[in-house]
């Protein structure tokens, strides 16, 4: 091979190359993007069995029953993490109180690591947005729903396929997010 | 009105540094200029912007130190409450002071250069000089540009903010000046390289050049690493010292590169063959540098060791990237295929052997390369992922052992080739001779086989001794192959005394690759042990409650704090741990106190880890939490020989320093 | 021949030595060496890239909880792995599972191996033509 074909062989691959990895690492800058945020996806499957483990709220007993809300809603319903501790969840509580009231039925709150009398308090104090809420004490629905922090929430379909996750707060573009595909899920 | 100095002569290096790359790099021919015109003013320019960066930096310290919040990294990263030390390191414990540190070195290197280049080679010297000027501008227009450090506020300050308590520790003060110190040490070779490609030349006396400053970029390196670690080690609280998180792989891909750098250049500088590829490794090194770089200024990839991260300042790096890329490797390109193949030698040869011991250091690169950029491949198609530590121990470490195989054994080896035979005229006598060579070369190897596996067995003996662990096979297998390297080593020493007659005739040279290859034998040791026989357990206790851990049994005592106390250099609340270490009787051996401390000024805590180090391991206890129920929550751990694993290393840098010193000498010699 | 039989035997008397060294100690059960093993390969979601064993972060805890939870449950490694991998996503696992898209991820190396494999055996065979040349023409 002559000279000249090497060379043109190599600035056609170091070419090719240096327009692939630049890209790439264009692509990386891009600022949107948060490399140490957990990639949530909606692929997942969570398993709803461990919903009936979830312990009542003192003074909430009465919305303990969190798998009756699934079936009577028999449309689509949202689960939403939330805890007294947590100070992003006090950002979209007073949504999640006017999306309760306009979707009786449909919102399921679980409390994530959160002492259930520290968790009734808040309810009592700041309203109570869900038609059914419990703790979550041992983080069984945590991890069933791969959570990856609070608040997080997942609207559902009425056949209980996951359509959308919030990885956090429900405010500005995550709530209009959450509303078209609340939207869409009717 | 120092630090209004100090920006001055930082402004000022910038012009200065575009004036030394144009004299260097112009052709001559229609300036007239004659060679040593232009060797003199480009050796005084590098100079000066040696001394102006200088000025600038240590006036940036100066402002850390008075406390001079009126300028905004100060306020940022300083505080009056702080010790003196943590003041000075603070100085690059941050984005703008360490950028200014990282061109404080490239201008340093640059003066170094002028200083010692040689009359034989004004040429290479001079257009190294400019490619190393067109580096300091860049960088120094980076900092001028996006991060100078000397930007005002107005109106000033009181107090600043303090210092990030993670980074208010010895380990910063020397990791990163250190790894710099490598990074930009391969600026040098990269310029040379390049001045070399630019002149179409690279004969061995290049390679006898560029050699002290590969050793001395490597040496510099290997500490930075091996200091980084061991600041993860104590630091982070959990024990683990090399975790393959992206910002420790970005350090370690020159420093791989860097190796196959400093053997293959050996192989040019003997015989002149490998000289194509030692250009490209010349080329690759400080790429990859400026590659970690620039990933750990813009945040590209997830990682614990969490900079201040700005994605506009990471489109500057990637253009500085891009262009010394696209010119250095269309350089390449364009003249490699016109250098000819050097001399010759046996496949099973000293060159032999570098040339392995390239392969597998460039495999091993290639594929810590891969396995760090693959989450950023495939997020980019939208399917993101994750690859840890396990994929890499899998990957990479196979890679590892053969070339510890042909490491031990490579400096044995004679140049060019390995048939050494007196009698070819006589048929018999050629048989003898042959047959003499064959065994005394299988002596040899024994010899080295039973040398690794007794000091395997002296080490397993002495573990099991201390704590009875816990050892398969396996971990009994790669025992005897850090044996192997270590015997390697020792051996290597023996018969160089031998052939001198005299331990204080051993040349330089000889006890460098013996103290840096059974450095890396030792640092093995450390290496399998503290990640493969670690005992630890984390428990709940409280006061008075006992806990076994391997051979070890603990007591805590009793937990206390101490308030912030500036008069005794503590800016911050600790809560102490008192764990007594009880010997076999049940009385206490030593009581070990793990820390956890609260920075109030940056509402921010940290572990510190407490650490009883003996010569084969450490007691590592951490304090993690106080329990919900009263109790604290400890990690208690034996970690066997990790002592080794940073003694090993300390012998690599001092083999790699005795390196630069001998290849030093040699160039010296050369002029005369 | 004599000193080549006695270094066999050195060698043999050195591996007897070390044998009885290299049975495992019983001190840890087998569901905390499991245990061990799985934190190493699952990802703690909200830590930067470490696995839940080197992280103190709750969830990471909860997720260690549930991982000896499963193994008392009677699940196999792969079992356990698959349970994390359905509600988080391929993400969790620090070692990415085999399939299209990672295919050059675990075959790479070798193909990077065998390629510096080719062009080594080629450089060391020029170098060994060369040094023919070299003794014709001193």
């Amino acid at each position: 091979m002559s000279d000249a074909a090497l060379r043109l062989i190599i600035v056609v691959l170091g070419v090719i190359s240096i327009f692939l990895v630049g890209s790439l690492l264009w692509f990386g800058l891009n600022p949107q993007r948060d490399p140490a945020s957990f990639p949530t996806s909606t692929a997942i499957e969570p398993d709803f069995s461990a919903l009936d483990l979830g312990t009542p709220l003192p003074g909430f007993e009465g919305f303990g029953d969190v798998n009756r809300v699934r079936s009577e809603a028999a449309g689509p319903y949202v689960v939403n993490f939330f805890a007294s501790w947590c100070q992003p969840c006090r950002l979209e509580h007073p949504y999640l109180l006017e999306f309760g009231a306009a979707n009786p039925g449909t919102l399921i709150g679980l409390a994530y690591r959160d002492d259930p009398l520290n968790a009734a308090a808040y309810l009592t104090s700041d309203g109570n947005p869900y038609a059914a809420v419990v703790a979550d004490l041992k983080s069984l629905n945590a991890l069933n729903f791969g959570l990856t922090g609070v608040p997080e929430t997942y609207v559902f379909s009425a056949d209980g396929d996951l359509l959308f996750r919030s990885p956090g707060p429900l405010v500005g573009a995550l709530k209009t997010q959450f509303i078209n595909a609340w939207e869409a899920a009717q | 009105m120092i630090s209004e100095w100090a920006h001055l002569a930082l402004i000022l290096a910038l012009p200065l540094a575009l004036m030394q790359a144009v004299i260097a790099l112009l052709p001559a021919e229609p300036l007239s200029w004659t060679p040593r015109f232009r060797q003199s003013v480009v050796r005084g320019a590098a100079l000066t912007s040696a001394v102006l960066i200088s000025i600038a930096f240590l006036g940036l310290v100066y402002a850390f130190i008075s406390g001079d919040f009126s300028i905004k990294t100060t306020f940022e990263h300083s505080h009056t409450a702080k010790p003196l030390l943590y003041k000075i390191s603070g100085t690059w414990g941050n984005h703008e002071g360490s950028i200014l540190l990282w061109v404080l070195i490239l201008a340093l290197f640059g003066g170094m250069l002028s200083l010692r280049g040689g009359q034989r080679h004004q040429d290479l010297q001079v257009r190294a000089l400019g490619v190393q000027a067109l580096i300091t501008l860049a960088f120094l227009a980076f900092t001028i540009f996006t991060s100078n450090p000397f930007e005002r506020l107005i109106p000033a300050p009181i107090e600043g903010r303090g210092l990030n308590p993670l980074l208010q520790d010895i380990g910063l003060a020397l990791h990163p000046p250190l790894l710099y110190f490598g990074y930009v040490g391969f600026s040098i070779t990269f310029a040379l390289t390049v001045a070399a490609l630019l002149r179409g030349e690279a004969d061995q006396a290049w390679a006898r050049l560029v050699r002290p400053w590969a050793m001395l970029a490597w040496t510099g390196l290997t500490a930075g690493i091996a200091l980084g670690s061991w600041w993860a080690y104590y630091e982070l609280g959990w024990g683990g010292f090399w975790a393959w998180d992206p910002v420790e792989n970005l350090s370690f891909l020159p420093w791989l590169t860097g190796t196959a750098f400093i053997h293959s250049l050996m192989v040019v500088e003997k015989s002149g063959a490998l000289r194509v590829w030692t250009l490209f490794l010349g080329v690759v090194t400080f790429v990859l540098a400026i590659l970690g770089t620039f990933v750990v200024r813009s945040g590209l990839l997830t990682s614990v060791h969490a900079f201040a991260v700005d994605p506009s300042r990471g489109v500057f790096i990637l253009l500085i990237l891009a262009l010394s890329v696209v010119v250095a490797f269309g350089l390449f390109a364009w003249r490699a295929p016109q250098f000819k193949a050097g001399g010759g030698f046996a496949p099973i040869s000293r060159e032999g052997a570098l040339v392995l011991n390239n392969l597998f250091l460039s495999t091993g690169a290639g594929v810590v390369l891969l396995g760090t950029f693959f989450p950023l491949i495939t997020e980019a198609f939208g399917q993101p992922l994750t690859v840890g530590k396990p994929y890499f121990d899998a990957t990479f470490l196979p890679f590892m052992v053969p070339l510890i195989l042909v490491m031990a054994v490579g400096p044995f080896l004679p140049w060019k080739r390995l048939r050494n035979h007196p009698g070819t005229d006589d048929a018999t006598g050629k048989d003898s001779a042959a047959i003499a060579a064959t065994r005394a070369r299988v002596r040899g190897l024994l010899t080295l086989l039973v040398l690794a596996l007794a000091l395997a067995v002296i080490v397993i003996v002495l573990l099991h001794w201390q704590s009875e662990p816990r050892m398969s096979v396996a971990v009994a297998l790669a025992m005897v192959l850090a044996g192997w390297l270590l015997g390697g080593g020792l051996l290597t020493l023996v018969q160089r005394v031998r052939a001198s007659g005299n331990i204080t005739r051993v040349s330089l040279a000889s006890w460098s690759v013996s103290l840096a290859h059974a450095g890396l034998g030792i640092a093995v040791f450390g290496l399998i042990a503290g990640s493969a026989m670690v005992q630890e357990r984390t428990v709940n206790l409280s006061p008075g409650d006992t806990v076994e851990v391997g051979h070890l049994t603990f007591r805590l005592e009793g937990v206390r704090e101490a308030q912030v106390d500036p008069a005794a250099g503590r800016n911050y609340i600790a809560a102490f741990a008192d764990v007594a270490v009880l010997n076999a009787s049940g009385g206490v051996d030593k009581v070990l106190s793990p820390e956890r401390r609260f920075y109030p000024i940056r509402q921010d805590s940290t572990t510190e880890a407490a650490i009883d180090v003996t010569w084969l391991g450490d007691v590592f206890l951490a304090f993690n939490a106080q329990a919900p129920n009263g109790g604290y929550v400890l990690s208690l751990s034996w970690r066997p020989l990790i002592p080794w694993l940073y003694f090993g290393c300390l012998l690599m840098v001092l083999g790699g320093g005795l390196g630069a010193l001998a290849a030093w000498r040699r160039v010296g010699r050369m002029r005369q | 021949m004599a000193s080549f039989y006695r270094i066999v035997v050195a060698a043999l008397v050195v591996l007897a030595t070390i044998t009885p060294f290299l049975q495992p100690a019983s001190a840890q059960s087998v569901t905390e060496i499991r245990a061990k093993a799985l934190f190493n390969e699952l990802r703690c979601v909200v830590c930067a890239g470490q696995s839940i064993a080197e992280s103190n972060a709750e969830l990471a805890q909860d997720m260690r909880a549930q991982v000896v939870v499963l193994i008392e449950d009677n699940r196999s490694d792969a079992e356990i792995r698959d349970w994390f991998m359905t509600r988080y996503g391929d993400a969790v696992l620090m070692n990415p599972p085999l399939k299209p898209l990672t295919l050059a991820l675990w075959f790479g190396p070798v193909l990077i191996f065998l390629m510096g494999a080719g062009i080594t055996g080629l450089v060391l065979l020029r170098g060994r033509s060369r040094l023919g040349e070299g003794e014709k023409n001193p």
